[in-house]
C-alpha cells in the first residue's frame, strides 16, 4: 500500500488513540475494585478513568505516533539506479500537511481537555462518593429494621435506592420493610377502636353528665349540652329528663344553626381569608401550613392551589423544607468548603461548609460552622447549623417540616456577644457560584477548566485562600497544549534523523514496543514537569509578570527551535541501500 | 591523536553540560520540597546545592555516555579512545560522590519566619485559631481553627494551613499547660512541586541509587571503589547496543530501557536487601547487594549485547 505520510500519519495516529484507549480500558478494569468503589458503577468508573487517562497520556501518545510514522512508516521514492531516496523535497512537501495536522490536533487536545477532563474528575469523585453513601444508608436500613426502627428504615433504604435505582437487594429489602409496617398496622387497628369507644364515655358518671347537660343549656351553649345529654342517655337509655334536655338542645341548635354545607362553606371561606391575611402579614411559614392542610380536604379549589403555592415561595425565602434539604444532600457535591467571608480591622468572619449541593430545586448546605472573631479579643460569634438553603446572596439556616409545623431546626449560637439581627440567615460575601473553588477535598482545580481558573485567580485571595497553587495549575494547563505541539515537532526531529536505515521493519521495535512507550511517557513526563517546575519556581520567586514573560518566551522558542529543526532536516539527499 | 582525545573529551564536556541542566531543575525540585510562603524564597535555592550536586552525578555520567557513544555509532569508537572515556567515568563517579557525598544541607540556613511571630490566639476551651497576614499574601488564614486533640469541644472542623510547617514544633504549648499537635499541615507548595507517576517512581530509584553510593563512599573505602567500577561498568555495557538494530532511535531507547530497568532492580534488592540475604545467602552477608547486583547485571547485558551485535552483523553482512 503506497500511502503518502500524511495519511500514513493520520492512520497511525487513529490506531495509536484506538490501542491506547483499549489498553486504559484493560488496564482499568483490571485495577477495578470493589473495596472503593460498587460494582453497580463500574462500567462509568472505568470509562470515565479510561478517558481522563487517554487525555492524560495523549502527549505520548501522539510522540509514539509520529516515531513510528516518520521513523518506521516512511515511503519510499525509487531513483533512476534502483536506490529509495527520500528528498529535500519531498519531506517539505509532507511535512506542512504534518504540521497542520498536528495543529489541528492540538487544538482538538486542548480544548477536549478543558470540556472534558474536569468532568471526568468530579464523576470519579461522585462514585467513590455514591459508593461511600449507599453501603451506609443500606447498612442504616438493616440496622434499623433489626432494631424494629421501621420508619428509619424504610427511610434509609429509599434514599439507597435513590441512589441505586432497580437494585435487586434493595428493592427486596424495601419490600421486606413496608410488608413488615402494613403487618403492624393492621395488627394495631382493633386497639385503636377500643382506645376511641374509651374516650367517647369519658368516665363521666349519670348524675354528672346530667348537671353538666343542664348547665351548659342554661349558657346557652347548645351543642354541649345536647353532647352531655347524649352522654347522660346512653349511661341510663329510660332517664326522661336527659331525653328532655337533648331534644330541647337539639330544637335550639335546627333554628340557630345553617345547614352542614353552608357551614362547611363558610369554614372554607373564613380559613382562606384567614390564610390570605397570614400571607399578607408575613407570616407565610403559618400561611403555608393552613394552605397545606386546606388543599389535603379541598384540593381541586383553584384558589388554595394558588394561595399554596404562593406561600411555598414566601416560605422558601426564609426557611427550608428539611426533606428537601436531605434529598439533596443525599447527592455528591463539593465537601470541606473554607472561606474567609468578612475580613475588617476589628472583625473576620469565617465560614465552614462541610457540604455544598446543588440541584434544580436551590443549592443546599451541610454542617455549616461560622466563627466571628476579633483578633485582639477573640470570639464575638460562633455559630453551627445543621443545614441551609441559598437565596439570593443568603443561606438561610432555619429549616420545617413539610407536614408537621412541631418539628423545626433552627441554628445553634455556641457564642453570641448579642444576638446578630438576622438570627436565621447568614449572608455571603462571595459570588455562590465560585464557592466550590475553596473546596479543600482533593485537588479541587483539577475539577475547574481554565476559564474558571482563570475567573477565580484575582479574587481568591479575598477570601483567605493563597493564589500561588491555582495559578500553577494555570501554568501547567498553559504548558499542556503547548507541551503537545512543541514536543510533537520535537519528536518528528528525532524520529526523522534516526529512522531505520534499511528497507526491513525491525522485528525488536515490535516486541519492545512497551519499552518505547514507557520511554516516550518518561520523555513527555519529565519535558512537562521540567517546564512546570521552572515556571512555578521563576513565579514563586520573582512574581507574576515574571512567569508570564518566562512562560510565554520559553513556548515561543522553543516552538521556533522545533521549527528550524524541522526546515534544517534532510539538507541532502540520503542514500539507502535497496 | 584526535580519535583518541576527542571522545573522553567530548564525554566530560557533554557530562558536564547535561550536569549542569540536571543540577538546575534538581536545586528547583529541592527547593520546592520545602517552599512556603514563610520561607525567605530569595536566597533560599543554593541551600540545597549539596544534595542536588550528588544527586546529579549518576545521571550527568550515564548522559554524557550515551550521547558520546551515540554520537560515534556510526563510525567506530577507537578501543584506546573507550578505555579513556571510561575512566574519565569512573573518575567522575568516584571523585564526585567522594567529594559532595559528605555533604550535607544546611538546614539552618532555611529561614522561615518563626512560628510564634505569626498571630496566634488562645481561645477558651482549647480552641486556637491562627491567621496570619503575609506580606505577598494578604490575607491568608493558616489554620483556621484547630480542634484540641481528641477534643468534643465544639470548634472548627476544618483544618487549613497554607503553611508547610516542617521546621519543628511538633506540639504547640497553648494556655494552661494544654497542647496541641501539629503535624505537618497542608503542604500547598510541596503539591504542586510533585512530579508525575511515571517520573516520579524514576526520581524515587535514582535517589535511592544515590544514597547507595553515598552510604558506600563515606564509609567503606575500598568497596566504593568496586561499587564504582561496577557502575562504570554496567554503563559501558549497555553502549553496546548502539548500532545493534537497523534502528538508531530503537537503540537509544533500548539502552535508556536499560538503564530504568537496572535502577528499578537495584532500588526494590535495596528495600528488600534483608529477604534477598535470607533466602539467597541463607543469612550470611554476601557483602553488598548492589554490588551484586551491579555485576550481575552488568554481566547479563554485556553478553547479551555481544550476543545481539554478532547476530546483528551476521544479519547485516
Amino acid at each position: 500500500m503506497n500511502l503518502s505520510i500524511p495519511k500514513r500519519f493520520l492512520i497511525i495516529t487513529a490506531a495509536a488513540y484506538i490501542l491506547a484507549f483499549l489498553f486504559f480500558l484493560v488496564v482499568n478494569n483490571i485495577q477495578f475494585s470493589e473495596k472503593t468503589v460498587d460494582l453497580y458503577f463500574k462500567t462509568g468508573w472505568i470509562i470515565n478513568r479510561t478517558m481522563l487517562q487517554f487525555f492524560e497520556y495523549l502527549i505520548p501518545v501522539q510522540g509514539i505516533a509520529i516515531l513510528f510514522t516518520f521513523s518506521v512508516f516512511y515511503p519510499k521514492l525509487k531513483s533512476e539506479s534502483g536506490f529509495e531516496l527520500l528528498t529535500v523535497k519531498a519531506f517539505n512537501s509532507f511535512v506542512t500537511v504534518v504540521i497542520i495536522i498536528l495543529l489541528s490536533l492540538t487544538a482538538l487536545f486542548f480544548t477536549g481537555s478543558e470540556i472534558f477532563k474536569p468532568g471526568f474528575h468530579k464523576k470519579l469523585d461522585t462514585y467513590v462518593y455514591l459508593t461511600k453513601a449507599s453501603r451506609a444508608y443500606l447498612e442504616q436500613a438493616e440496622t434499623a429494621a433489626e432494631d424494629g426502627r421501621l420508619f428509619d428504615a424504610e427511610d434509609a433504604v429509599k434514599r439507597y435506592l435513590a441512589i441505586k435505582t432497580d437494585d435487586a437487594e434493595g428493592e427486596a429489602l424495601y419490600k421486606a420493610i413496608t410488608a413488615r409496617i402494613e403487618n403492624q398496622y393492621s395488627a394495631a387497628e382493633p386497639g385503636t377502636a377500643e382506645r376511641d369507644t374509651d374516650i367517647d364515655s369519658l368516665d363521666l358518671s349519670y348524675d354528672d353528665a346530667l348537671r353538666l347537660a343542664k348547665r351548659y343549656l342554661e349558657l346557652e351553649d347548645f351543642y354541649s349540652a345536647y353532647y352531655y345529654a347524649q352522654i347522660a342517655s346512653g349511661l341510663s337509655g329510660s332517664n326522661e329528663e336527659s331525653k328532655s334536655i337533648r331534644s330541647r338542645a337539639w330544637a335550639s341548635l335546627s333554628k340557630t344553626a345553617p345547614s352542614k354545607e353552608e357551614t362547611e362553606e363558610f369554614r372554607l371561606f373564613s380559613d382562606k381569608k384567614r390564610g390570605t391575611e397570614l400571607l399578607l402579614s408575613n407570616k407565610p411559614i403559618d400561611a403555608y401550613y393552613l394552605f397545606n392542610q386546606l388543599n389535603v380536604e379541598h384540593s381541586a379549589d383553584p384558589d388554595i392551589s394558588k394561595y399554596l403555592n404562593e406561600s411555598i415561595r414566601e416560605t422558601r425565602k426564609l426557611t427550608y423544607f428539611i426533606n428537601e434539604a436531605e434529598d439533596a444532600l443525599n447527592f455528591p457535591g463539593f465537601t470541606d468548603i473554607a472561606f474567609l467571608n468578612s475580613n475588617t480591622d476589628d472583625s473576620r468572619e469565617l465560614i465552614f461548609f462541610g457540604k455544598m449541593v446543588t440541584m434544580a430545586s436551590g443549592t443546599y448546605f451541610e454542617d455549616i460552622e461560622t466563627v466571628v472573631f476579633n483578633p485582639e479579643t477573640g470570639i464575638k460569634n460562633h455559630m453551627t447549623a445543621r443545614y441551609g438553603k441559598l437565596s439570593g446572596d443568603h443561606i438561610v439556616l432555619n429549616g420545617i417540616d413539610r407536614e408537621n409545623r412541631n418539628i423545626r431546626i433552627y441554628p445553634e449560637y455556641l457564642t453570641a456577644d448579642k444576638l446578630p439581627e438576622l438570627y436565621n440567615t447568614l449572608k455571603l460575601n462571595i459570588d455562590w457560584t465560585l464557592l466550590h473553588g475553596l473546596s479543600s477535598s482533593g485537588n479541587i482545580y483539577k475539577k475547574m477548566s481554565l476559564l474558571e481558573l482563570i475567573k477565580f485567580e484575582p479574587v481568591i485571595s479575598d477570601y483567605g485562600w493563597m493564589v500561588e497553587p491555582l495559578y500553577i495549575e494555570i501554568i501547567t494547563r498553559v504548558l499542556n497544549p503547548c507541551g503537545f505541539m512543541i514536543l510533537s515537532l520535537i519528536m518528528i526531529v528525532i524520529s526523522w534523523n534516526y529512522r531505520k536505515f534499511t528497507g526491513r521493519i525491525p522485528v525488536a521495535g515490535f516486541i519492545l514496543l512497551p519499552v518505547i512507550v514507557y520511554i516516550t511517557a518518561l520523555f513527555s513526563e519529565t519535558y512537562i514537569y521540567a517546564m512546570r517546575l521552572l515556571c512555578s519556581w521563576i513565579f514563586l520567586d520573582f512574581g507574576k509578570p515574571a512567569a508570564q514573560i518566562l512562560l510565554a518566551s520559553s513556548q515561543i522558542v522553543l516552538l521556533i527551535a522545533a521549527f528550524l529543526l524541522i526546515a534544517g532536516l534532510g539538507t541532502g539527499e540520503r542514500r539507502e541501500s535497496a | 591523536m584526535g580519535k583518541i582525545v576527542l571522545p573522553p573529551l567530548k564525554f566530560i564536556l557533554l557530562s558536564i553540560l547535561s550536569g549542569l541542566v540536571f543540577l538546575t531543575f534538581s536545586l528547583i525540585y529541592h527547593w520546592g520540597q520545602w517552599v512556603s510562603p514563610s520561607l525567605e524564597l530569595k536566597n533560599s535555592l543554593l541551600i540545597w546545592l549539596p544534595s542536588a550536586s550528588y544527586s546529579v552525578i549518576l545521571p550527568s555520567v550515564s548522559s554524557g555516555l550515551l550521547f558520546t557513544f551515540f554520537s560515534y555509532r556510526k563510525t567506530r569508537i577507537n578501543p584506546v579512545a573507550a578505555a579513556l572515556t571510561a575512566a574519565a567515568a569512573f573518575f567522575i563517579i568516584f571523585s564526585g560522590f567522594s567529594y559532595t557525598g559528605s555533604m550535607t544541607d544546611n538546614h539552618e540556613a532555611i529561614s522561615f519566619q518563626p512560628f510564634n511571630e505569626r498571630k496566634l490566639h488562645s481561645i477558651d476551651n482549647g480552641i486556637i485559631y491562627s491567621d496570619s497576614i503575609n506580606e505577598n499574601n494578604k490575607n491568608i488564614v493558616d489554620g483556621i481553627l484547630i480542634r484540641a486533640n481528641g477534643s468534643d469541644l465544639p470548634g472548627f472542623k476544618y483544618y487549613q494551613s497554607a503553611e508547610l510547617i516542617k521546621n519543628a514544633h511538633p506540639e504547640l504549648e497553648i494556655d494552661e499547660g494544654r497542647s496541641i499537635d501539629i503535624t505537618p499541615g497542608n503542604p500547598v507548595f510541596h503539591e504542586t512541586f510533585i512530579p508525575g507517576s511515571i517520573l516520579g517512581s524514576y526520581i524515587a530509584d535514582i535517589d535511592s541509587l544515590n544514597e547507595t553510593f553515598r552510604a558506600a563512599a563515606s564509609e567503606e573505602g575500598s568497596q566504593f571503589i568496586i561499587l564504582a567500577a561496577a557502575m562504570t561498568a554496567f554503563l559501558l555495557a549497555c553502549m553496546l547496543f548502539h548500532g545493534a538494530t537497523v534502528w538508531p532511535l530503537l537503540d537509544f531507547i533500548l539502552i535508556l530501557g536499560f538503564h530504568r530497568i537496572f535502577y528499578y532492580l537495584l532500588s526494590l534488592f535495596s528495600r528488600e536487601s534483608d529477604f534477598i540475604n535470607e533466602t539467597l545467602f541463607g543469612g550470611r552477608t554476601p557483602g553488598s547487594i548492589p554490588l551484586f547486583t551491579l555485576a550481575s547485571v552488568t554481566l547479563i547485558i554485556f553478553l547479551f549485547g555481544i550476543l545481539i551485535r554478532l547476530t546483528g552483523r551476521r544479519r547485516s553482512a
